[in-house]
């Protein structure tokens, strides 16, 4: 009992490194207490490490050496290959000694930097809608215009106008008690174009065009009435313009914060941004939605027609097929489902109303393509 | 000195050779490079400081010098750090100014050019001091021994060399090149230190004109070769006169254009490695610490084999292996680099410099860092 009372201190060779320069100290190593003491091979003392502050990180794969560093002098190194220390002295350290390929690796970055890329994907996603809308009403609206004109001239048909005059009556007395209800920051320029798409669209700049294919389908002066509000909303709204800023504000941060060192990870950016904007795109066709209806309203139409329009639509377009998708679908397009904007519509149907077209009104606005006089535009 | 007589590091005497060794292994990195890609993927890339990280530890640990394990100290948040900085005081206002002008003034107004010009300049000029920040970060990030690399010098007049040079090479169709070379690394080689020692660049230029000039008149030759065959092509396109014809002609020159276009690449990707192999050689034979003299013993065959692989494994893996690609360039260095003289380590005093207190953003923004 009394023999090992008074154990021998374990100690072995190494090499020291003091940070001072670049000499390769023999040295002999031994643990006192919980300090490991560090002595030159003619007995002065180098250094003494409390094992509390030391990490230790193996120098080979057989772990036959290994080198130790301390918290308190981040230049000095000690290096030693002797296992009977090694294995007294592990348990005591500040952390698990390490292969040398894990080295420098902290679950906690790791996770730090997901939560972190998490919250700055979130701060995107809230501020983009809330910082384009400033920006957009800083454009002058005669650049905006001639944006404008360069989208329509992009769209298959949409500068090929339709406009049999009686039928372009139809068009701007709708468009003017439209106008009057809604905040437009600058006048629309509504027409019916032969273009191939079955759609209509706003452009920047307050152009809007409607399909020849479009009116086509529609029933009632209700519906045509409830594209147009829609469209002219946007309008009221800047959302033209403001998408592109999106579409520029986002590829010009995301340009920034990559780093270029892998195609997919890029590729997975491009798609991350895409669904940014298609999410926000949806949003402004809600906000189109709501504020279409109000206006309709407003102006004395019923908002029946936006409802069975939809209604209709969704059957031609095979809306069962698009749901078999499931939500998917949804996140993947830049409007939200048929099924969802009926639904919305309809929790506000009023009935009052009156039509917004006389019955002539409509026949020439639904033949206003009839006749060959299409014109294109500038 | 007393201490003296217990180091256990021989001075290097004359004739001796000292030799960097690389123990690096595919199996060792490949759990590293797996878990960064990962880890990349979820974060959209903003991972890369800490992998890039992780990578270099290990790249530079893997190398010994006399025995003795070189070291990385740099660190994930350092870089990130750096990231942030440019991201935040250079980028950010430069993109917003160059958003409100594009926004605000239409695209035919005056200041739009200007605007071009100026921001072209800007990111001109900082090129060259991502480059050489760069240097100075990793360098003042490499220990050995416990004693920290450096760089001194400033990065805006390297800068300033590097827009001079890119100039004067385009002015003179390449033919500065290797002068640009030469004095761009006698910079850098020149401002290099290891703890209080510097090291010393110097040489003639002559001797890299020799393959510049075979390889120049190869690569344009074929140029030209490609470009007036390639039009007597496309004059035999605009004479056909029916349709046969002219799906014939069209199918010979995409054939043609594809194929010259390959043998291009592939005989000035040849060229480039035989004047840079002797350009590597001559850059080491140009540089000296303390009394120690360096040889790189680099092949044209090595060289291309270095390239052809690593261009292979950055396609194979789409861009997740360039971890690989940089341990084979330290092995190709490792390999076959030599210093001969003598030198008394013990001797060198630890650098005064820490190093900047963190990096390499301008060089992530431009994608110019080597490793």
């Amino acid at each position: 009992m009394l023999l090992t009372s008074v154990p021998s201190e374990p100690m072995a060779n190494g090499a020291y490194f003091d940070g001072k320069s670049a000499k390769k100290h023999a040295v002999h190593v031994s643990l006192v207490g919980m300090e490991l003491t560090i002595q030159a091979e003619r007995g002065e003392r180098l250094a003494t490490w409390p094992l509390a502050d030391v990490c230790a990180v193996y120098e080979d794969k057989h772990k036959s050496s290994m080198r130790l560093r301390v918290a308190s002098a981040s230049d000095t190194a000690l290096i030693i290959e002797d296992h009977s220390l090694v294995s007294r002295i592990e348990p005591d350290l500040l952390r698990a000694s390490r292969k040398r390929s894990d080295d420098s690796f902290i679950w906690l970055h790791a996770f730090g930097v997901i939560c972190a890329t998490a919250i700055v994907a979130a701060i995107f996603y809230f501020t983009f809608p809330l910082l384009t809308r400033p920006i957009a009403d800083l454009v002058p609206v005669e650049w905006e215009k001639k944006i404008g004109v360069t989208v329509v001239e992009s769209i298959p048909g949409a500068n090929r106008f339709c406009n049999s005059e009686s039928g372009k009556e139809s068009l701007a007395k709708l468009t003017r008690s439209l106008s009057r209800v809604m905040d437009l920051p600058y006048p629309v320029s509504v027409n019916v174009a032969r273009m191939e798409l079955k759609n209509a669209f706003a452009a920047p700049g307050g152009f809007i065009v409607i399909g020849q294919k479009l009116i086509a389908e529609m029933e009632s002066p209700d519906e045509f009435a409830g594209v147009l509000a829609h469209e002219m909303a946007h309008i009221a709204e800047r959302h033209p313009i403001s998408r592109l800023i999106h579409i520029f504000g986002i590829s010009i941060l995301f340009e920034l914060m990559v780093g270029g060192d892998a195609a997919v990870v890029e590729a997975l950016l491009e798609g991350t941004s895409l669904l940014l904007f298609l999410s926000h795109s949806r949003d402004d066709e809600r906000e189109a939605d709501k504020i279409a209806r109000e206006s309709l309203i407003k102006a004395g139409y019923s908002t029946r027609g936006l409802t069975s329009f939809f209604v209709r639509m969704q059957s031609a377009y095979g809306g069962d097929k698009k749901d078999a998708l499931g939500p998917m679908s949804s996140w993947l397009s830049t409007h939200p489902s048929f099924a969802e904007r009926i639904a919305s519509s309809r929790n506000q149907n009023d009935d009052g109303g009156k039509p917004a077209l006389s019955d002539a009104e409509w026949f020439e606005l639904k033949t206003i393509c009839d006749n060959n006089l299409t014109t294109r535009r500038r | 000195m007393a201490n003296a007589e217990t180091s256990t590091a021989p001075k290097i005497q004359g004739g001796e050779t000292l030799r960097f060794e690389h123990d690096g292994r595919v199996g060792e990195l490949l759990p590293i490079v797996l878990l960064n890609t990962l880890l990349n993927v979820l974060t959209l890339s903003l991972y890369r400081f800490w992998s890039k990280t992780r990578v270099r530890r290990y790249l530079w640990d893997s190398t010994n010098l006399l025995g003795d394990r070189l070291e990385y100290t740099g660190t994930g948040g350092e870089l990130f750090k750096g990231f942030l900085f440019v991201f935040f005081v250079i980028f950010l206002p430069i993109a917003a100014a160059d958003t409100l002008v594009t926004l605000y003034f239409p695209p035919d107004h005056p200041i739009q050019v200007v605007l071009r010009l100026a921001v072209g300049l800007t990111f001109g000029s900082l090129i060259g001091v991502a480059i050489y920040r760069a240097r100075r970060y990793r360098l003042s990030r490499t220990r050995w021994r416990g004693v920290r690399a450096n760089q001194s010098g400033s990065s805006l007049a390297y800068s300033a060399r590097y827009i001079a040079f890119i100039l004067l090479t385009i002015i003179t169709l390449g033919w500065v090149y290797p002068i640009m070379r030469m004095r761009l690394m006698g910079t850098m080689m020149n401002n290099t230190w290891f703890g209080d020692r510097q090291f010393h660049f110097e040489g003639s230029v002559g001797s890299l004109y020799k393959r510049f000039a075979i390889c120049w008149f190869l690569f344009v030759g074929l140029l030209l070769t490609f470009g007036v065959t390639l039009k007597h092509l496309s004059s035999g396109f605009e004479l056909a006169t029916d349709a046969e014809n002219i799906a014939e002609a069209g199918a010979a020159m995409a054939t043609y254009g594809v194929v010259g276009s390959l043998v291009l690449g592939i005989v000035s990707g040849t060229a480039f490695c035989i004047y840079k192999a002797a350009e590597l050689r001559h850059f080491a034979k140009c540089t000296r610490f303390e009394r120690l003299a360096f040889e790189l013993n680099a092949t044209i065959g090595g060289l291309i084999w270095l390239v052809i692989g690593n261009i292979l494994i950055l396609l194979l893996t789409l861009g997740f292996g360039v971890a690989f690609t940089q341990m084979r360039k330290f092995r190709f260095f490792c390999d076959r680099l030599e210093a001969r003289g003598t030198i008394d380590a013990d001797a060198i005093i630890q650098s005064a410099d820490q190093g900047p207190g963190f990096g390499e953003g301008l060089a992530d923004a431009f994608d110019v860092g080597a490793i």
